[in-house]
């Protein structure tokens, strides 16, 4: 090992593909850039939104959708899109709210199986090569069918412990940020830096080319699926121990706005190309413009087109660096 | 060679595989010793790349067995996982993941990297092979596979293939492993190539640089139509005994005795005297001039091995072409040419799944889609035109069933006949056709050339791109390509399998071969 360590210097100063500015700016970079602007807009309109306080208010709702856009971001490393998470975690809210305080065992059976259905999703998409909008679309009126049987109007009663989980809140540290950093920290270092996580990122890549290397892509799929089952299941949890009430609908507008996290995130649809830190700086990004434009004063009627409008600047802007770096490459 | 056969890492008898009515290996036996490097020469679709994804397991073959360091097992199973057998294999097309880093894709190929450093691990191990098979490489390790060039993922592919592993290759497939590489990258790849060989490993290299494989390889099977039909030892192999082994035909009984292709004329004329179409001007080894005249009513074959030139040709001539029949536009260049075009162009393309048919509609619209122009009437569709249009092709084709079938209902070749149709129906000045026989039965062939003869005594000029030699015959002229240059014309009638074959692997062909990304 030593001795190839040698030569390195010389290759690299002859023909090296070596670019400061390809490696430094990943693709979680501009997202990044992009929620801590809107952020310090936020601070500069209103300072008591950097208190410890005000952080709790202003991030604690964007938890549950964060979860979603990371749910949404394991499905599109699979060069997928899901169209059912906004109702799977909607069912998820109304089995916390409904079946777990009546019947503990029973609730925690319902969740496994949950993941476990969209793990059988996975295995449906990968085995039979269907494609997996149509699925996930078919499935979200099932989870969205059965949350409705459960509880057809909004109401039941999410077990104390669960709230006071969720609405955890030591004195110094906001626990939005506590939650942000774990969850952002595991995942990063699962998909970017453990060897399966290069597989998986591998296997929506190219899935022939991970097969011919020897890894099972029917098992990268399980896993990825797996993965976005449960981060749905985290999404619910939250939403359920913030709202304490269940309601099939609650998160019937996640589905889009994960998926605009995901590539605001630095994702792409071709598969394998996401970033975990991207993802919830993605997912920051979509809630807090929501925040910002009402601070502003943008009157409600203008906010949709408004946040969509800065979407579409985010990913101006991408496909801008990712020129940039495309040209200064070849040359 | 004498190894004894015990001591054999692969041996393959008896192989067949069809896909379809095309017989792609028929009946193929050969074998590797251990520590041997082989290779395997043929023309295109000669079943060099089929017989060998029959070996690894990646297809099931009709026929035959395949045994792999001593375990026999029948070529119509596939294997999920050829590399617990010790086989590993390039493919041609590559395999690599773009999103992944290099010493990312380093550890998905080196099961033996693990734990917390898995990816220093693993590029340590790739690097190790790849500084001494290419030591100019200068790839690093937090490079993307995208950004990198084509050179430099055949590298890691190549390099990647003789990582230790969990499971130490014996026997490695490398599907053109140097058609990217330049000179000096190839030289150190064989180089390593033979140590490694010394050491025990096998190989099977299939390559259209014949004397790569003369200068490296210790046999050359050839093979032909499917069939391997020439075992040569290299030493006293030569690029003439090659070149006529790959062009004798078994079902030209005829050609058997002629061993030597003979031509009256590598620069014939145009057959016809009409205006000239397309020009075509690419600059000689010398720096002169070559011009290459297409006039009305010819039709011209582009031949030549895959890859050298024909089809970005053929698409500098569309992309000269005018809008209107008769009109003129700038000239286009492209590396080597210079085409100028007068007249409109309709271009038929082979891929028809995915560049050619409109699955969900009926045969009837997409006939008649490219020339809706010519049925309209102050803007809308004039339907009885359309009908008469499409009931004329219909009748002119011989297809078989109603205009209002839809077009997945017809079987590929009439569909292929249908897009020719839909081409042909523009009435433009120049037909353009991407190897439009491609997968398609025999007697639709005979169809498609009697409708191309018929267009073209009417008038219509045709460039034909085709990766069939034998239809070649039906051109009035033959322009053969070798690295991106048209180096003969030929007439249609001399443009026999053989005289396409030597002359598209005659001179010096592989040293200038370009490495894909200089055409980029």
């Amino acid at each position: 090992m030593t001795a190839t360590q040698q030569p390195q210097s010389t290759i690299g100063a002859r023909r090296s593909t070596r670019n400061p500015f390809v490696g430094a700016f990943g693709p979680w970079f501009l997202p990044t850039v992009a929620a801590i602007i809107i952020f310090a807009m936020m601070v500069a309109l209103r300072p008591l939104v950097a208190s410890p306080t005000g952080i709790n208010l202003v991030l604690a709702p964007l938890i549950p959708l964060i979860f979603a856009v990371l749910a949404q971001m394991f499905i599109v490393a699979a060069g997928d899109i899901d169209l059912g998470i906004g109702s799977f975690i909607g069912l998820a809210n109304v089995v916390i709210a409904v079946i777990l305080p009546q019947n503990l065992g029973l609730g925690l059976a319902a969740l496994v199986g949950m993941v476990l259905a969209y793990a059988a999703m996975g295995v449906l998409i990968a085995v039979r090569g269907l494609p997996s909008i149509i699925v996930t679309l078919g499935m979200s009126f099932v989870w969205l069918g059965i949350a409705i049987l459960i509880l057809p109007t909004p109401g039941g009663l999410v077990p104390e412990g669960i709230v006071a989980f969720v609405r955890f809140n030591p004195p110094v540290v906001p626990g939005v940020i506590i939650v942000l950093t774990v969850v952002t920290v595991v995942v990063a270092l699962f998909l970017h830096r453990s060897k399966y996580g290069a597989v998986l990122r591998g296997s929506g890549s190219n899935s022939e080319g991970v097969r011919r290397a020897g890894w099972s892509v029917l098992r990268a799929k399980i896993s990825l699926y797996s993965l976005a089952g449960i981060f749905g299941l985290l999404s619910g949890l939250y939403l359920s121990g913030q709202t304490g009430g269940g309601d099939p609908y609650i998160a019937s507008s996640y589905v889009l706005l994960s998926i605009a996290g995901v590539i605001v995130g630095g994702g792409s649809f071709k598969g394998g190309e996401v970033s975990a830190v991207g993802a919830v700086a993605g997912g920051l990004v979509i809630g807090l413009l929501g925040s910002l434009l009402q601070f502003i004063g943008v009157s409600s009627s203008f906010q949709a087109a408004a946040q969509g409008l800065v979407l579409v600047l985010v990913l101006v802007l991408r496909a801008l660096v990712n020129w940039i770096q495309k040209v200064r490459r070849t040359r | 060679m004498s190894v004894q056969s015990s001591t054999d890492t692969l041996v393959v008898q008896g192989v067949s595989k069809s896909f379809g009515s095309t017989q792609a290996v028929d009946d193929a036996s050969f074998r590797v010793g251990r520590g041997e490097l082989i290779g395997i020469a043929g023309h295109n679709g000669a079943g060099k790349s089929t017989i060998l994804k029959v070996v690894n397991g990646t297809i099931a073959g009709d026929a035959g067995t395949v045994t792999v360091n001593g375990t026999q097992r029948p070529a119509g199973t596939t294997l999920a996982h050829p590399e617990k057998l010790g086989v590993r294999t390039v493919y041609q097309e590559l395999s690599l993941c773009a999103s992944l880093r290099v010493d990312e894709t380093a550890a998905i190929f080196d099961h033996s990297a693990r734990g917390l450093s898995w990816r220093r691990s693993a590029w340590a191990n790739l690097r190790a092979v790849l500084d001494e098979m290419f030591p100019d490489h200068g790839i690093r390790k937090e490079a993307k596979i995208h950004e990198l060039s084509i050179a430099r993922r055949q590298m890691i592919e190549c390099a990647s293939t003789m990582l230790a592993s969990t499971e130490p290759p014996s026997l490695v497939i490398l599907d053109e492993p140097t058609s990217s590489l330049d000179a000096s990258a190839t030289a150190s790849f064989y180089a390593y190539l033979r140590k490694r060989t010394s050491e025990g490993i096998s190989a099977i290299i299939t390559t259209h640089r014949l004397h790569e494989m003369i200068d490296n390889l210790s046999r050359i099977y050839v093979m032909r139509d499917g069939k391997v039909i020439s075992e040569q030892a290299a030493a006293e192999a030569t690029k003439e005994s090659l070149v006529v082994a790959m062009g004798i035909a078994a079902h030209e009984s005829e050609k058997v005795a002629a061993t030597e292709p003979h031509l009256t004329t590598q620069n014939a004329k145009p057959a016809s005297s009409g205006d000239v179409i397309v020009t075509i001007t690419q600059a000689d080894d010398g720096g002169e001039r070559e011009v290459f005249e297409i006039r009305q009513g010819e039709i011209i074959g582009l031949a030549g091995l895959e890859g050298h030139g024909q089809l970005t040709a053929l698409e500098a001539i569309h992309k000269a072409a005018a809008r209107k029949s008769g009109g003129t536009r700038a000239p286009k260049h492209t590396i080597h040419h210079t085409v100028s075009v007068v007249g409109d162009a309709a271009y038929v393309s082979g891929d028809r799944g995915v560049r050619g048919i409109f699955p969900i509609w009926d045969v009837a619209t997409n006939i008649s889609y490219s020339s809706l122009n010519n049925v309209t009437t102050g803007g809308l569709i004039n339907t009885r035109a359309e009908k008469t249009l499409v009931d004329d092709w219909f009748s002119r084709l011989g297809i078989k069933g109603s205009p209002t079938d839809p077009i997945t209902s017809l079987s590929g070749g009439t569909q292929q006949k249908a897009l020719m149709a839909r081409a042909m129906a523009v009435g433009s000045d120049l037909l353009l056709l991407e190897d439009p026989t491609r997968g398609v039965d025999q007697a639709t062939k005979s169809e498609v050339y009697e409708l191309l003869d018929r267009q073209a005594a009417d008038g219509q000029t045709i460039v034909w791109y085709s990766t069939e030699n034998e239809e070649l015959r039906n051109c009035d002229r033959v322009f053969v390509f070798r690295v991106g240059k048209i180096v003969a014309t030929l007439k249609g009638e001399e443009a026999s399998e053989d005289a396409v074959i030597a002359l598209s692997f005659g001179g010096r062909d592989a040293d200038a071969a370009e490495p894909e990304e200089a055409i980029r």
